[in-house]
């Protein structure tokens, strides 16, 4: 009986503190500072609907912040709107507005400072100079947010989601845009981005320098300085990922730099002035993707070794390939080359005589920038035609030995 | 009479132009670094080389002009500027730069290393003769 009578106390004891973590309601009576100062660890702060003008909000224990529609949070041009400074915080479905310009700090909309196990939900991040700053952290989540940055003037951007050391950050179904770089992970491993549109960036729409173990899929880069960039990295997986519009003078859609042991599969390029430029690029498997419209499909100088260059479709490039070297140390197999000329008497579907992509012309305008203008003449291609019969300016090795007949994308249709 | 003497001084001075040795401002957020590829968009950091030909070689870092000079040293340099952290966008001679690093400044190509106009109190800094000498 005494037990039961126990049991009921303690009950009772448990449900009034569960009763006592109903949330905390921030409005117009007080700020979101004095709801999280009155908070104790785990609670709920509900923001209701309003504008607060409010900036340098620390956040020092778990709390879970949420917004209801129309709650924003407006800087005014000043300082950084909340700081993260503990474990386990979630923030979620709120407006930041306004964040000033600085050339001393980098200023964001939500700062994560040495923490690990914080989510940043469904925000939306207007007029940012750097959207969402995760600074030494690991374990955290970005996921379904959207940060359009005020880069009118495009050297004062900062980046929308910056990561500077981390770790297991996943970076998932954002829209970023009008920054400097959308994604930019610097010193970040064991990382996952995915499903993320980025478009209007001026620099790159995701920047990789010294991160490695990485991977990215099913993301959309359009309209960016260049699409991605990935420097000085390794094992980076990038998979199902579309680069699109790049164009410019120095534009490209996916620029390598340094990085080895990755793999670049069934990605789209479309319409850039170069698909994918790589320097230093090192044991890569660059297999099934589709390169469409390019201006040049692939540079590939001769510092890249390795390459495993397989069942790519290379469809209505101005220029294929392109290399500054006359030897070739990466491989070439089983690629649709729509200006591939041979022909397929057995039918098996590849080509009776090797293609060699690389074009005398591409190499003369690479030094001449003016000498397009004399692209489709006549006398430009036949000496063209010449060459790939007797070469003497192209790389000799850079060779498909089995050219394939058919897109291999159109097989898979 | 007037008017061939305007277009020959129009004429006489562009050609002038053209064959000077200047540096040039860089164009962030449009320029490219001629060492690492990337676009130059960070006003606190840049560096620039102008040759004594007038060719002019843009930097996204002081870190991406150092081993451009180590390997390329037969060529001679007019100039050899870069952007200064406190007073950002503008080029200055290396000579009157004070470089510092450390982990405050994030400059581009990871190496944390900022110039500065004025000596900052708080870090020591090095000369361009010391950095030269000792950073790679």
């Amino acid at each position: 009986m005494i037990r039961y009578f126990l049991s009921a106390f303690f009950f009772a004891i448990l449900f009034s503190a569960s009763l006592s973590a109903k949330p905390i309601i921030a409005n117009s009576n007080n700020s979101i500072k004095e709801s999280i100062l009155q908070a104790i660890a785990y609670d709920t702060i509900i923001i209701k609907p309003g504008v607060y003008y409010e900036n340098l909000i620390s956040i020092e224990k778990p709390l879970t912040i949420i917004g209801e529609v129309g709650a924003i949070v407006d800087s005014q041009e000043g300082d950084e709107i909340f700081i993260v400074q503990s474990d386990g915080v979630i923030i979620q479905n709120l407006t930041l507005k306004n964040i000033g310009v600085s050339y001393i700090k980098d200023r964001a909309a939500i700062r994560l400072n040495r923490v690990r196990d914080v989510k940043i939900l469904n925000n939306t991040l207007i007029n940012t100079f750097f959207g969402i700053y995760l600074q030494k952290s690991n374990n955290c989540i970005v996921d379904g947010n959207k940060v359009i940055g005020g880069a009118q003037d495009e050297s004062t951007a900062g980046n929308a989601i910056h990561i500077w050391q981390g770790k297991r950050i996943q970076v998932t179904n954002n829209e970023v845009s009008f920054h400097r770089d959308g994604i930019y992970f610097e010193f970040v491993d064991e990382s996952y981005i995915a499903n993320n549109l980025s478009k209007n960036n001026m620099r790159y729409g995701l920047h990789f320098m010294f991160s490695n173990y990485d991977q990215y899929e099913n993301n959309r880069f359009q309209d960016n300085g260049s699409g991605v960039a990935v420097m000085f990295s390794k094992h980076i997986e990038m998979r199902d990922n579309q680069f699109l519009d790049n164009w410019g003078g120095a534009s490209y859609g996916l620029l390598l730099k340094e990085i080895s042991d990755g793999s670049i599969e069934n990605n789209n390029f479309s319409r850039n002035t170069v698909g994918i430029y790589a320097e230093g690029a090192n044991r890569l498997s660059i297999k099934s993707n589709l390169f469409h419209n390019n201006g040049k499909a692939m540079d590939i100088k001769g510092n890249s070794l390795d390459n495993q260059i397989i069942k790519n479709d290379f469809v209505g490039n101005t220029f294929e390939v392109l290399t500054n070297s006359k030897s070739n140390l990466n491989h070439f197999e089983g690629n649709y080359w729509s200006q591939y000329s041979g022909y397929d008497l057995n039918k098996d579907g590849i080509g009776d005589v090797p293609h060699r992509p690389v074009n005398l012309f591409a190499i003369v305008t690479d030094k001449i920038p003016a000498a397009s203008m004399l692209l489709h003449s006549f006398l430009v291609n036949s000496l063209d035609a010449a060459e790939r019969l007797f070469p003497q300016f192209i790389p000799e090795q850079l060779i498909d030995q089995k050219p394939k007949i058919k897109p291999n994308h159109y097989d898979q249709d | 009479m007037r008017f061939p003497r305007l277009l020959f001084s129009i004429c006489f001075i562009s050609v002038f132009l053209a064959c000077s040795v200047e540096p040039e401002p860089i164009n962030f957020g449009n320029d490219h670094c001629i060492y690492c590829k990337m676009t130059i968009s960070d006003p606190k950091y840049g560096a620039e080389l102008v040759t004594d030909k007038g060719r002019v070689y843009k930097f996204d870092a002081v870190e991406c002009m150092l081993p451009y000079l180590k390997e390329n040293p037969e060529t001679k340099f007019s100039y050899i500027m870069a952007v200064a952290y406190d007073e950002p966008n503008k080029l200055k001679n290396v000579e009157e730069l004070h470089f510092v690093q450390n982990e405050n400044f994030k400059s581009p190509m990871g190496k944390n290393l900022a110039s500065f106009a004025n000596q900052p109190k708080e870090f020591e800094s090095l000369n361009w003769t010391q950095l030269k000498d000792n950073f790679y």
